[in-house]
């Protein structure tokens, strides 16, 4: 996932310009992220460059409006077609566990009760976040919440099983 | 609201006491969830905070008042005043329809034919019953259920609400209905309560989460304000790359 690719969708409903990609894009992720204006601007010269999107002539108040190309759509529908792939070895606490039993460490089962709670204040978090969206107007991030709420609680039947094993050692 | 001090309960003498020397302190307007595996004795620790059931030793205040050293009759007065309870199984009355559900408790307690009605009427339309005070409990769905339960045990404006695995038998959406309730009674009532249940999913609603296992409190997690949820964190930083 990258920067590129939300620019290409959003210059697929329409023409726009950089600060319009930049305000469309922050309001696309819920403002939980603010997008770096020479980051647009960057991007779109590189999108440029490989083809992707084409500068239209400036329009008012000087802006220059950026267009996608049939080569940008083709792209864009190509990674959206694109499964994603996962790594448990990329997970950064698996990856801590990994190096505790290398090492035998002797506070395993405090790592995984650390881990616990912190899992459970991100829940909570969620929840939170979760009973301030609107159904109508939020539903992306409604989407995403929800599949956080599924992770951990994946996350958490994981580390009951771990914590038990852990006990029984 | 309700401290609970040195509460023991065993129910076969030489077993580990289902509850352990207790100490808990839940605040007015706070919403608590006990969470814990099946069998770890979270029901027992929220029956004996309601004075549904009487400890071995300790002793629980509900609103300054010692539960369980009050006279049978002074407690059995207070609960159904001070304390409304909802459970998984929602323990409705299966003779009387909605109406006569959420009124049962004002009738026992002799209020006012006109207040019952007025009060039942508030209840129907705020838990959304509106069309079913007529129907009996078998004639609708477990959240139908739910919510005539929880609005029993709002019937005598409760000052706690206690809440045994409430989601238990219903599905996610359900579930999440129920959930947005409780949530709304806490936020815009700031009713205090107190919920057990197994499942994070839920647990995740309140603001404070005990983890409760073999008789005791292990931890006591609190909701720290404006951490970003780690999966926000994560969704940004794959969008940076």
């Amino acid at each position: 996932m990258s920067v590129k690719h939300a620019i290409l969708a959003l210059l697929y409903q329409q023409n726009r310009h950089g600060y319009d990609i930049k305000t469309q894009f922050e309001s696309m992720v819920h403002g939980q992220w603010p997008l770096n204006a020479g980051q647009v601007y960057t991007t779109l010269d590189r999108l440029t460059r490989d083809g992707l999107v084409e500068p239209l002539a400036e329009g008012d108040r000087d802006r220059k409006e950026y267009r996608i190309t049939d080569a940008g759509k083709e792209a864009l529908h190509q990674w959206l077609l694109t499964p994603v792939e996962r790594s448990l070895l990329k997970d950064a606490f698996f990856f801590k566990l990994l190096c505790a039993q290398e090492i035998d460490f002797p506070r395993k089962s405090e790592i995984l009760n650390r881990q616990r709670s912190s899992l459970i204040r991100h829940m909570m978090q969620l929840r939170q976040l979760r009973a301030g969206l609107d159904p109508k107007r939020h539903k992306a991030m409604i989407y995403l919440v929800e599949g956080g709420i599924l992770h951990l609680e994946a996350d958490m039947k994981w580390l009951e099983m771990l914590l038990e094993e852990s006990e029984m050692e | 609201m309700i401290v609970v001090e040195g509460l023991r309960k065993q129910y076969r003498s030489g077993e580990q006491p289902v509850v352990d020397h207790v100490n808990l302190e839940v605040k007015q307007g706070e919403f608590t969830a006990i969470m814990g595996p099946s069998g770890s004795g979270k029901s027992t620790l929220l029956n004996l905070m309601g004075g549904l059931d009487l400890p071995d030793q300790g002793t629980v205040y509900v609103d300054g008042l010692p539960l369980h050293t009050l006279s049978e009759k002074r407690r059995t007065l207070m609960r159904r005043r001070k304390i409304g309870y909802i459970f998984q199984n929602y323990q409705l009355l299966s003779m009387l329809n909605v109406r006569e559900n959420i009124a049962f408790p004002m009738s026992v307690d002799r209020c006012p034919k006109e207040e019952i009605q007025l009060r039942v009427q508030e209840l129907v339309k705020e838990l959304g019953l509106k069309g079913k005070e007529e129907a009996v409990p078998d004639e609708l769905s477990g959240g139908q259920q739910q919510r005539v339960a929880i609005a029993r045990a709002l019937a005598m404006q409760p000052k706690v609400i206690l809440a045994d695995e409430p989601t238990g038998n219903l599905d996610r959406k359900r579930s999440q209905e129920v959930m947005e309730i409780l949530l709304h009674l806490h936020r815009k009532e700031r009713m205090t309560i107190v919920m057990v249940t197994h499942d994070l999913s839920v647990a995740g609603y309140a603001e404070r989460i005990l983890l409760y296992k073999d008789g005791r409190i292990e931890s006591d997690i609190r909701q720290k304000e404006g951490d970003m949820p780690r999966v926000l964190e994560d969704f940004l930083a794959q969008l940076q790359t």
